[in-house]
């Protein structure tokens, strides 16, 4: 399963919606639960489905979820 | 069972989510708070524990929950995280809940301002959620004692004006950082904070009232790994005062402590006994060849012997359920040295080839107790889902494959957490032993009424007060089979309702010539002052006219001895006194109340035109028999 595909499972669980499409462009004003809280519940869930941990500096810049893929992805390679 | 499915008892969180979300929009609320069970107890994943409770609020509540309650949460830091659980907690208990939440940092001025939010909210339990960073102390302190009080008196002070509303209160205590400035060499520096904190949390159990109950934070923490409880990240990034991944364990045993504190702990543990209390099979290795104690393996059955020991000297009751025969099933007990078990700690034992779930309701049936006040614990993944899909009330622990977690798994099932320990709760497994005798004499003794009249029962009654009120409360809570309402009153309802002048509020005492059963019954009757419905005449108006009997309620474990009569008599009797001349019950059916639907009835008391959910009957004590004591003496004490 890609970064992405990966990425939009987390998004659906979290937001308890089986048919959520997210892209690269998406972010908190697309999406009508997206706000303060879920944001942190989203990056400690993607945290923990690719094992990875965003840098203080990154945390405070993870706007769209391509941010998160790119990071992701980079920390792969 | 569904015989061939390759469905793991566990399966992985996501698919649990999927399960949940998939019987939400089907509708299909009994399979909710099993799923719930299952997701809250062997998962410790966040997201999915979010997904879950998202998916719960679409769920329809009347329809899976039994009892709702209105949930306020205070915090000293970000507590929007835990709130969100909280429901999914709850509802593992069966309990839905509304959930208020005060602004971050308000927690003081809104518990101090009658006119907050928060009171206009009006909640049954509030939870307060204190972390270490907003404690008061500092690194080091010169006056280690003063530092204490002081920062106890700060939460303490917070009590009262919660309690007064009568709502429970839950707080969490500290958990002090794992490392500090001193290092280990803290617990030598008096006044180093981290001594500071544990003393703090010691003072706050010792100052808690009644309706006062701690979640235990530095236990929590340990459980859950101090790295995950103290994560910074998300102190710095969110103000939330407990790392997220440590929010759902902290949520569990919140959940826990609040069905605790509301009287839902269960009653009694049901083990089975090849594989579970010992390793081996005793009807095909023979009592020499089982495996208890002498080695590893024999010694995690012995662990859990040990542990289920402990929790019959708390008040919970044991009892066996065993496919076996009833010889061979008894046999390690009598002649094997390692068994830390005997008979004689079990309130009943049923061997036989029926089923597990025919099992359960028998030892419900024997102890006169419900099957949602079991917990159900057998090694058989089998055997486990059988008892859930046939009664899906009953508490079946998740056992793991290896018997060294045993102990450990029935020690942290959320359905044990005690809510008050009492001396009633010390001596309950004796009393049921008692009661066992008991039955077994109804056996011998010819005719019902002679058996009763064996007894040699008293029925003392006394004025509730605070000397009862802990026991009167708790029983308040929990009893739910004579029960002629269900009205959950806390302290602070039947306070008010004993200041009102010519109450006949009454806690009974039941003693036979087996045991003393201790405080087993209450009757709340308080003055009626206007006509109650079409067709109830106003026996005479004003004060002393009627005594409207809110509430009576008997424990299961003096059922069937014709003592609600009795206990009527010492009402009636009361009412007199007080110049009453009309007794006016309430009667609330449920469907799990049908042993008091007939109560007023066999008392005497005529059914008033009302409604079928809410029934009136009446006593008329000028002109009406009053209700027979039947074979019991009947004693007053106090001022009742």
């Amino acid at each position: 399963m890609s970064t992405h595909d990966r990425l939009q499972d987390v998004f659906r669980d979290v937001f308890n919606d089986p048919d959520l499409v997210v892209t690269d462009e998406t972010t908190a004003a697309d999406v009508e639960d997206w706000d303060s809280l879920a944001h942190i519940s989203l990056i400690y869930s993607v945290e923990s489905e690719f094992g990875v941990a965003f840098t203080d500096r990154e945390l405070s810049g993870l706007a769209a979820v391509g941010d998160m893929r790119r990071i992701i992805e980079e920390r792969a390679a | 069972m569904s015989a061939g499915t390759a469905a793991p008892e566990v399966p992985e969180p996501r698919q649990l989510l999927r399960q949940l979300q998939g019987a939400v929009r089907a509708g299909r609320s009994a399979d909710l708070v099993p799923l719930l069970r299952t997701l809250v107890d062997a998962t410790d994943d966040l997201g999915v524990w979010s997904g879950a409770a998202r998916a719960l609020r679409g769920a329809d509540a009347g329809a899976w929950s039994r009892r709702s309650l209105r949930l306020a949460v205070v915090g000293t830091s970000t507590t929007t995280h835990l709130t969100q659980l909280l429901p999914l907690v709850l509802a593992r208990h069966g309990l839905a809940c509304e959930v208020h939440e005060t602004p971050y940092g308000q927690h003081v001025q809104e518990v101090l301002d009658p006119g907050s939010a928060l009171h206009a909210f009006a909640p049954d339990v509030v939870l307060v959620v204190v972390d270490e960073h907003a404690s008061g102390l500092p690194d080091v302190s010169e006056d280690p004692a003063a530092a204490v009080e002081q920062e106890v008196a700060r939460w303490t002070g917070l009590w009262g004006p919660l309690l007064a509303r009568g709502a429970l209160v839950v707080q969490t205590t500290f958990a002090p950082e794992p490392d500090g400035v001193f290092g280990d060499l803290a617990l030598r520096v008096p006044g180093s904070r981290r001594r500071l904190l544990r003393q703090v949390n010691l003072a706050l159990g010792d100052a808690a009232p009644e309706g006062v109950l701690l979640v235990d934070a530095e236990s929590a923490a340990a459980s859950v790994g101090a790295r995950a409880w103290h994560d910074d990240r998300y102190w710095h990034l969110s103000k939330n005062g407990v790392g997220l991944g440590a929010l759902p364990h902290l949520a569990r045993r919140t959940g826990a402590v609040v069905a605790a504190g509301l009287g839902l702990t269960r009653k009694c543990v049901v083990v089975d006994l090849d594989g579970t209390l010992w390793g081996g099979v005793v009807g095909e290795d023979g009592v020499e060849g089982l495996a208890i104690g002498d080695g590893p393996d024999g010694e995690a059955h012995v662990a859990l012997q040990e542990h289920l020991l402990a929790l019959r000297r708390r008040g919970v009751l044991l009892a066996v359920v065993t496919k076996n025969n009833e010889a061979d099933a008894r046999a390690p007990f009598e002649r094997h040295s390692g068994m830390r078990l005997r008979l004689e700690h079990f309130s009943a034992f049923v061997a036989s080839w029926d089923d597990k779930p025919g099992g359960l309701r028998r030892v419900a049936q024997e102890l006169s107790l419900g099957t949602d006040s079991l917990v159900f614990v057998d090694d058989n993944p089998v055997e486990r889902e059988a008892v859930r899909q046939a009664l899906p009330e009953v508490e079946v622990v998740l056992l793991p494959p290896e018997a060294s977690g045993y102990a450990a798994a029935v020690a942290s099932h959320p359905s044990l957490e005690p809510g008050a320990w009492t001396a009633e709760d010390a001596v309950r497994a004796d009393r049921y032993a008692a009661r066992a005798a008991a039955v077994e004499a109804s056996a011998s003794a010819g005719s019902r009424e002679e058996f009763l009249q064996s007894l040699d029962m008293e029925v003392v009654a006394e004025p509730v007060d605070e000397s009862n009120l802990r026991r009167v409360v708790q029983l308040l809570g929990k009893t739910n089979q004579f029960n002629t309402t269900t009205r959950r009153h806390g302290a602070a309802e039947v306070d008010a309702m004993l200041a009102v002048p010519g109450e006949v509020c009454l806690a009974l005492r039941v003693s036979d010539r087996f045991a003393d059963h201790g405080l087993v019954a209450v009757v709340l009757g308080v003055p009626e002052e206007e006509p109650v419905a079409a067709g109830a005449e106003r026996s005479d108006g004003g004060p002393g006219g009627t005594l409207r009997i809110d509430s009576w309620l008997m424990s299961c474990r003096v059922l069937g001895r014709g003592l609600e009569t009795a206990a009527m008599r010492l009402v009636a009797d009361a009412a007199v006194r007080r110049g009453h001349r009309r007794l006016l019950g309430e009667l609330v059916p449920t469907d799990r109340n049908a042993p008091a639907q007939d109560a007023y009835a066999a008392a005497g008391f005529r059914r008033l035109e009302s409604d079928e959910a809410h029934q009136l009957w009446e006593l008329d004590l000028t002109t009406d028999d009053l209700p027979s004591p039947g074979p019991v003496r009947l004693t007053t004490r106090g001022a009742t």
